[in-house]
Order: C-alpha cells, then structure tokens, then sequence
C-alpha cells in the first residue's frame, strides 16, 4: 500500500505535489535567510550610527481617513528619527468626512516637523502620490497610508537602508498585521468571529514570513518586485526620474519597481526588516478575495509590461518574471483542474482509500511546510511577534486550508485580467451568483408573464373557442 | 453508466456553465467548465476505446523512435495482460513495459483540453487550434518519457527500472507538459494582456 500510496502521490499528485514541492524548497531557502536575518545579526546593525541625517519626506494620502489618521499622525510624532528632518504631507483626495478639519486639529499638536497638507480636485491613490511627490523636496520619499501605525523605529530603519547602500533606490518596510480581538486604537480586547480571528492570525503568519523573510532572500537576489502600498520610500532623485506611479495597471507600485529595474539596473530595491509598519487584518473574506485578486491580476499586468524580463526561470540573481509566473500562473491552471479530478480517480479504478491516503497525505505534507514555516518565523521574531507566535503554534493546521483558499482567490485574478477593464468592480464568485440567479429568476418570471402565458392563454382560448 | 443519465449530467452541466459564462462569474465558469470537460474527455475516452488506441499510439511511436535510435524493441499484440508489450534486448534478458493509464496520456489531453477550451479571453478558433496542439505535444512527451525509460533499461539494465520509471520518465513528462503549458497558456496570456492594456490605453 505504502508503495502504491507514493507511486499515486507522485504521478496523479504531481500537480499538487510540485507546487508544494517549490513552497518546501522556498521554506528552506527562507530558513537560510532566516539565519542571515536572525535578531542578534540585526541587533547588531541598529547599533551604527547613521552617517548623516537627511530630510525626509512623508507622504499620506488621506481618503475619508478622519477615524484613522490621529493614529497614524500619533505613530509619526512617536518617531526616532530627528523630527526637525521631517516633512509630513497629508494629501486629502476628495474626503467626505471630517478629514480636514482632524488634520486641523492635529497641527495643533506640537511638534518639531512640519506638517501641512494640500486638497486635491480628484479621487485615486496613485494621483494623489504623484501630486506629494512633486510638492516636497526631502531627499528621501516615505508613502504610508493612513490607517497605518509605524514602529517608533520605522523610518530611522527605512533610511539606514539608503544610507548604508548608495545603490538603494527603493525600499519596502516590513507590514505586521494586527490582531482581529484588539481594537488598534484603544489597545482594548474586544469581540470577533472565530473565524475572523484565525483568518487574522494566518494573515499574520503570511505577511510575517513574506516580509521578515521572503522579501529579505529577493532582497539579497535582486529579484525583490512588490513593495508595500502601505510603507514603502524611494530616493527623490531616482523617483523624478520615473513615470512614478502610473495608472496604467492595477498595481502601480510593482510597476514602479520594474520601471526602476529596466532604467537603473545598477541601483537596487529592498526590503527592510525592520522598518515595521503594521496595519489592519481584512475585514472580511470578500475584502480578502478583491485584494488577492488584485494583487494576481498586478503582477500579470505588469509582467506584460516588462517582457526583457521573461528571463529563464532557473537564474537566481535579478528579476525574472518567468521564476514567478511559472509558479503563480503556469502551474495554477492544472493544480485547478487536478484538484477536482484527484478525488475522481477512483472511477478510472484506483481503490477509494488510496484516493483518501493520498489527498490526507498531501495535506500532511503541506502541514509540514507551514510549521517550518512557523519555526523560521519565531526564530527571527522579536517582542510581540514571538510571544504572537508562540501562542499560535497550532497555526500550521489550519494555514494550508488559509493558502489554498487564498490561491482560489488568486486564481481569479488570471480569469478578470482577461475578460474585464481595469475599472472593473470587484465581486465574490457567491454574491455574483446570487445577482445572476436573481437575473435568471427576473426574466423567467417576465417571460412567463409577458410572454409565454398570454400566447398559452391565447391558444387555449382559440381551442376552446374553436370547439 | 446509463446513457441517460450520462445525457441529463451532460446537458446539467452545460446549463450551469452556460448560466456563468453568460453572468461572467468567471472563477466558477472556469472551474466547472474544464474540469467537467476533462471528466467529459475521460469518461468517454474510456468507455470508447479512445485509450486503447492511445495506448497503442504511444507504444508505436516509442517502437518506432527506439528502431531509429537502433534500440531493439518488439510489440506483441496478444501479451498475456498487457495490452502492449515493448520488450528491450539486453545482455541479460528482456523487460516487457505495459502502456497503461498512467502513460496513455488520456487523462493529460483531457485535462489541458478542458484548460485551454475555457480559458476566457480567446477566439474560439485560436482555443481549439492550442488545444489540437496541446494533445499532439502532449502525446510526443509521453514517448519522450517511455523513450527515457527504453534508453535507461538498455543501457544501465533491468535494476534501474524503478528509478527510470518512478523518478526520471515522470520528471521529464513533468518538466515537458509544464513547458507544453508555459508556451500555451503563460506567454501567449502575457502577449493578450499587453495587447488589452495597450489598447486601453490607447482608448483613453
């Protein structure tokens, strides 16, 4: 049986086997670099003194932020970092709320920085940025947004990364997100959905390890491509010279690092792991399919913007599209296919608890891949994080149900880039199918009414009258 | 299976992939379209002796690619249990290689069959000409994957068998249907979604 159980694995399995395969090995290459990013060898370059302070100019685009923003602006005055170097510009973008008059009020809050703001004509994230960025003039350039809280550390780390590499052009910090059960601004426990709650603390593992970990390895390969929306800072020279952040896809900012990587190959982006931001789990598992969905359909966009990148997959150092979409896109279509057909192979005469032992078995493995996940994390961690994750050790159960739901989610992306406009709304597959059936039911009912029993009616009453 | 039943199922699900299609509910329309239309393919494939026939195309084309490459096989129509039989020559004896399920290549067509006859964006004319090449691509790599194992058998003997056909055939069948599905899928769907944004671009 054994032998049968793995011969099925590999064969019939492959296509669900390979993809975590590759996770395996990514949990492995992150191990490494988990050792290069171990606390006691980052410790130790927090230690330096920077060589110079320079201005630092801090973007926050602010839509209907009036809740959020005292935090955000809270989090900035907490900083480290020289605040007579600090410029803050809260672009508010069309707000509907109280936006302006809480940015009035926290003027009023001293504070050695400068703090100003400007009103824009327009909606969009993008446009409000690229309004900032030709409004300051720091030498440095730092967008967070503004429900985001930043570590007292945050933007001393982010520019220690410049001001130990000249060739930094850009550079993303490292996005925590909070726990569900606490309110963020009061420090308060409060009440949530179980469900909400573990969604929340996989959301946690997931980014830890992405950006504490994952994001250091690209870093380290120059094949780093994503940078948080929430943190991220480029130097203002290199910036002017882009188109910065164009609207042409949904995902502005990777198409800013691939812009930065065709025009400047010399200089380099990175992800700094201790530049902490955090921010707010996804509300809800829609919120969470649009965004995952976003984020797919980003990459896709991008990548067919950049085809000099459409380098060989097996090349380690620097970008190469074909190293990610390989993954994400060409193996994405049969894992769909043999997901469902795995489980069917018992009609083609493979016996019914082969089938079962190997869907068990696969999960086991990919339970495996999450914990060495997990150890890696609470390796690095540090503070809260490591007690956080200590606490849901238990998480590797239930994080390969989170990723595969998440690569559904994904998968949508290939599906809308295809056949929608980038203004396209973004709705769950379960509320679509509800409106369409609510259509299907509407015209039934009107072609019943309107058409079909009147033209019966009329026939009947022909027949009857005819008799 | 009932015809009737396998007609009722048929025609279910066409409704229900019709109803997304026309509702552009694309993640379901997807799923539910190629993996019913694999199901479709395989089912079908079976009960007709379409897989038969693959089978004894596989084996005729690995028959033929090992007599060019001067490799002695031979294939027997009435082997006891097999349906057919490649026998290498060696020094020390023979192995005999049954064309089954797994290296018939039924159930690969049927699935990139239904991957790319629904993938959303394409002419119809241009899914169905992939598709043609998909399975013609896919049947070459199956013998490329038996001949790995013919040319393995004849040259390290019969002790390599397992690995040869465990490990080696399959990671080369992998590597070549994941190449089939990169030049089929991947970079023709970069070159749609450059042409979409360009004209979009254009548009505005």
């Amino acid at each position: 049986m054994t032998d049968e159980l793995v011969g099925f694995v590999l064969f019939w399995g492959v296509w669900l086997f390979v993809p975590m395969l590759i996770d395996g090995t990514t949990a492995v290459a992150y191990f490494i670099g988990g050792i290069r990013a171990r606390p006691s060898v980052r410790a130790k370059a927090r230690q330096k003194p920077l060589d110079q302070y320079p201005r630092v100019s801090l973007l926050i685009p602010a839509y209907n932020a009036a809740k959020v923003l005292p935090y955000c602006l809270d989090s900035v005055r907490k900083q480290t970092y020289p605040h007579s170097q600090l410029d803050v510009l809260i672009i508010d973008n069309q707000s509907s709320d109280t936006t302006r008059a809480v940015v009035a009020s926290q003027q009023a809050i001293s504070f050695a920085g400068n703090l100003s703001w400007i009103s824009l004509p327009y909606k969009g994230k993008s446009g409000a940025l690229n309004a900032g960025i030709h409004r300051v003039n720091g030498e440095i350039i730092i967008n967070i947004d503004a429900d985001t809280v930043l570590d007292p550390d945050a933007i001393l780390e982010m520019v220690r990364a410049f001001d130990n590499d000249p060739q930094v052009a850009g550079a993303t910090g490292a996005i925590e997100v909070l726990p569900a059960d606490v309110d963020p601004m009061t420090g308060e426990k409060k009440d949530v959905h179980p469900i909400r709650y573990l969604i929340a603390e996989a959301e946690f593992l997931e980014y830890f390890a992405g950006f504490r970990i994952g994001r250091q390895y690209q870093s380290e390969t120059k094949s780093l491509f994503t940078l948080a929306g929430a943190f991220s800072a480029f130097r203002r020279d290199i910036l002017l010279k882009t188109f910065m952040y164009d609207e042409r896809t949904v995902s502005e900012d990777t198409d800013l690092t691939f812009f930065i990587a065709q025009k400047f190959p010399e200089m380099r982006v990175v992800a700094v792991a201790d530049a902490t931001a955090f921010v707010h789990p996804t509300e809800t598992l829609k919120a969470l399919y649009a965004q995952r969905l976003r984020w797919q359909r980003g990459q896709l966009e991008v990548a067919s913007q950049y085809p000099e990148f459409d380098r060989h997959p097996f090349r380690i150092k620097g970008l190469a599209i074909s190293k990610s979409l390989v993954i994400d896109h060409t193996l994405a279509f049969p894992r769909v296919v043999w997901t469902f057909l795995l489980p069917m192979m018992y009609f083609v005469g493979y016996p019914l608890t082969l089938v079962v032992s190997a869907t068990l078995s696969m999960y086991i493995i990919y339970m495996f891949v999450e914990s060495l996940y997990l150890i890696v994390s609470y390796f690095i961690a540090e503070g809260e994080a490591k007690v956080r994750i200590r606490k849901h050790w238990w998480m590797f159960i239930f994080m390969p149900a989170y990723r595969w739901t998440i690569f559904w989610f994904r998968f949508g992306g290939f599906l809308a880039v295809m056949m929608e406009a980038k203004e396209w709304r973004v709705s769950d597959p379960l509320t679509e199918t509800k409106m369409g059936a609510q259509r299907v039911a509407t015209l039934t009912l009107t072609f019943l009414t309107q058409s079909f029993l009147p033209r019966l009616a009329a026939i009947v009453g022909g027949v009857l009258r005819s008799r | 299976m009932d015809l009737w039943l396998i007609i009722t199922l048929t025609g279910i699900w066409a409704l229900i992939v019709a109803f997304f299609r026309l509702n552009r509910i694309w993640l379901p329309f997807y799923i539910v379209g190629s993996v019913g239309l694999a199901f479709v393919i395989i089912f079908l494939g079976r009960a007709t002796g379409l897989e038969q026939a693959l089978q004894i195309g596989v084996a005729a084309g690995v028959h033929a690619s090992s007599i060019a490459l001067g490799l002695p096989t031979e294939i027997f129509q009435s082997a006891p249990g097999a349906i057919l039989v490649l026998v290498i020559s060696q020094d020390i004896g023979w192995t005999m290689l049954q064309v089954t399920v797994e290296s018939s290549g039924l159930l690969e067509s049927g699935v990139i069959a239904g991957m790319l006859l629904f993938y959303p964006g394409w002419s119809i004319r241009k899914r169905i000409w992939f598709t043609i090449g998909a399975i013609v691509l896919t049947y070459m790599s199956n013998v490329i994957r038996l001949m790995v194992i013919v040319i393995t058998l004849h040259y390290m003997g019969k002790s390599s068998l397992l690995i040869s056909h465990t490990i080696i055939g399959r990671a080369v069948f992998f590597a070549l249907v994941v190449g089939i599905y990169w030049f089929l899928m991947t970079r023709p769907t970069l070159r749609t979604v450059k042409h979409k944004i360009d004209d979009e671009l254009m548009a505005s």
